[in-house]
């Protein structure tokens, strides 16, 4: 482990690595804090940029400006009480009343450490395991393969907010344009409807900016802007010995939380950071503290959502499966460079893979040296008026896409995603499962195509290989546990009526 | 007085959509080889996934005739209308007219989308934008784009 941890340094440690590092960090700070943009948009528009760079400088980049924009998401949840990111939601509650309170400096430092604490360990945790996970791989067929992915699914659908049912339906919809373009075996154009800049699939980039960059400036020049950003000068930056009691055993409970939720397909910083909250009320002397400026829900939260960002990469790198969007974005970064993600990667490339782990703590460390000093600058961001904001992502959105392929019909595809993801939006429904599913859809139809095979045809595969049945079964209780109460509920609606 | 029926309007527009989208998609991928289980042809994954969602479709299509929902937002049309026609300004102008003009013009009409619309503000932001990325992404990158006619 030492070994391929140096093997790591030393590639992550090249000027030029560190330089990318760095901007990724930089970017995916100020991304966090702008409102309205988020790490999948941006990962994407600069996707095609990172085919002319080395596959391991392009993944520390992208993968920098994922936890940057962690980092960047709490600053401005904590001044503002407008949370950046879906993950520092939960930081916000608690983080915006201290700020009120006069305490925004500790909450800020509070935040950082913890993130700084859970992202060592999960960068630990991801040295540690992933030599393991990569054997637990070459167990696996198709078949266990097939039923990951439809347990990934499951997961990523019901832990997506609102209506679990038009979640279903996005997971779907996903699947259905994943078949777009030639199929793999036979070489049969479906669903090209005679583009033949259809042939080889809709592009990711292309579906990505279009759901989460354009139709998301649609959704937000309909919202007019309110903010209130907490104007005291932040006196006292580093928080007091009792808050620091308080805070460290949050700290390291959210880390363990996020780092084993993390793993999990599905998982992620998001829900880390609600499970850690919900357990530190749980646990606390003083749960009606909560929601009124308790230090332990900045601290628990902060620390899960940052480890659980990082565990998402283990699914990624040992598997090849990615757990959330973000990693769908990496998938691609992967693709791009030619390198066909999964266990293999880490035999083959060693290099990229023990250099991004390494470079995912020095991230961390660059983070708290950019953001604990520098958060007046930041919070200046903030007043960036939006008019000014959106033509500038809608460019790059173009931009993006174009240089992808050298190709305009496929602007064009982006702007009717643009609408089709505006038009969801309207009617509440969440886009994330939408894009992972959209991602898992070529390799789950290979996967299953490739296990029936193997089985000669028999169905049964599935259930009678044991690690396969685990999974499948997983997958159904999971969907019968969110399922269950909407049929009672709905059930005691029908009888109230 | 047929809109009191729908009790969930938002729902009920979902519906149709996926089921709309489900029956075209399944009638295509009819028409697909379909294989056997055993091998499977093109158009027997697609035949899945779209019956499924059909299924989803009925499922929210019963739910949204039962119990009451919110009703549908306004639309944006002034956003929807200038922010998708900039992106067809880009893509439709940058072949014949260059990288330049493209950004100038697409940033223009973008900016209609905002209430209020300021010219001056909105011109000097593309021609900001254009230079920027010029500077980015040809100088500094290398990218095969023509910059001028």
């Amino acid at each position: 482990m030492i070994d391929n941890l140096l093997l790591g340094l030393s590639e992550a440690g090249t000027w030029m690595n560190l330089g990318f590092c760095f901007i990724g960090v930089m970017l995916g700070t100020v991304i966090g804090i702008l409102p309205g943009l988020g790490p999948v948009a941006t990962m994407s528009i600069l996707l095609p940029i990172t085919f002319g760079l080395p596959a391991p400088t392009a993944l520390i980049m992208l993968a920098g400006i994922y936890y940057g924009a962690q980092y960047g998401g709490s600053t401005t949840a904590i001044l503002v009480n407008l949370p950046g990111e879906a993950s520092s939601v939960i930081t916000a509650i608690d983080g915006y009343k201290m700020a009120l309170s006069g305490r925004a400096g500790a909450a800020l430092a509070i935040a950082a450490l913890g993130s700084f604490f859970a992202g060592t360990v999960s960068t630990m945790l991801i040295a540690a395991l992933g030599p393991l996970l990569t054997k637990l791989a070459q167990v696996f067929w198709p078949t266990e393969y097939f039923s990951l992915m439809v347990l990934g699914l499951v997961c990523c659908t019901i832990l997506a907010h609102g209506s679990v049912i038009k979640s279903i339906g996005m997971t779907f919809l996903g699947l259905a344009l994943g078949t777009v373009g030639s199929d793999v075996t036979s070489g049969y154009l479906r669903f090209t409807f005679g583009f033949i800049d259809l042939s080889d699939g809709l592009d990711f980039v292309t579906v990505a900016t279009g759901l989460f960059g354009i139709a998301e400036i649609l959704r937000n020049l309909e919202n007019p802007e309110r903010r209130s950003i907490v104007t005291q000068r932040i006196s006292r930056l580093w928080p007091s010995k009792t808050e620091f009691a308080q805070a460290w055993p949050a700290v390291v409970r959210g880390t363990a939380i996020g780092s084993i939720l993390g793993t999990l397909p599905g998982g992620g910083a998001t829900l880390s950071s609600f499970a850690s909250y919900t357990l530190e009320k749980k646990l606390s002397a003083h749960p009606e503290k909560f929601g009124k400026g308790a230090i332990e829900g900045v601290a628990g939260p902060e620390s899960a959502n940052n480890a659980g960002a990082q565990a998402a990469f283990i699914p990624l790198l040992s598997l090849g499966i990615p757990s959330n969007a973000v990693m769908a974005v990496m998938i691609g970064a992967l693709m791009i460079q030619g390198i066909a993600p999964g266990p293999m990667v880490m035999s083959q490339q060693p290099a990229l893979f023990w250099g991004l782990i390494v470079s995912m703590w020095i991230g961390n460390a660059m983070l708290l040296v950019i953001n604990l000093p520098m958060v007046g600058l930041w919070v200046r961001l903030l007043k960036v008026p939006y008019d000014l904001l959106y033509p500038v992502v809608l460019i790059f959105c173009c931009i993006g896409v174009y240089t992808i392929s050298n190709n305009t019909f496929f602007i064009i595809v982006m702007a009717c995603f643009a609408l089709g993801g505006y038009i969801l939006l309207k009617l509440e429904c969440e886009l994330a499962p939408l894009l992972l599913s959209f991602v898992l859809s070529p390799l789950i139809e290979e996967n299953l195509r490739r296990a029936l095979l193997l089985s000669r045809g028999d169905p049964m595969t599935f259930v009678t290989r044991p690690i396969s049945l685990g999974l499948l079964i997983a997958a159904v209780l999971l969907l019968a546990m969110v399922c269950l109460p909407y049929i009672n509920r709905t059930r005691e609606k029908a009888f109230a009526e | 007085m047929k809109r009191v029926m729908l009790r969930n309007p938002q729902d009920t527009v979902l519906s149709v959509i996926f089921i709309a989208i489900g029956l075209g998609g399944l009638v295509i991928s009819l028409g697909y080889p379909m294989g056997t289980l055993l091998r499977m042809g093109p158009g027997y994954f697609p035949s899945i996934i779209f019956s499924g969602l059909i299924l989803v479709g009925i499922i929210v299509a019963i739910g949204s005739l039962r119990f009451d929902g919110p009703r549908l937002e306004a639309w944006n049309w002034r956003a929807i209308i200038f922010l998708l026609g900039s992106v067809l300004v880009f893509a439709l102008l940058m072949r014949p007219l260059g990288f330049i003009a493209a950004i100038v013009l697409s940033v223009f009409v973008s900016g209609l989308a905002h209430s209020p619309f300021r010219p001056i503000r909105i011109l000097l932001l593309g021609c900001g934008l254009a230079l920027a990325s010029a500077l980015i992404f040809v100088t500094a990158l290398g990218l095969p784009i023509r910059l001028w006619p």
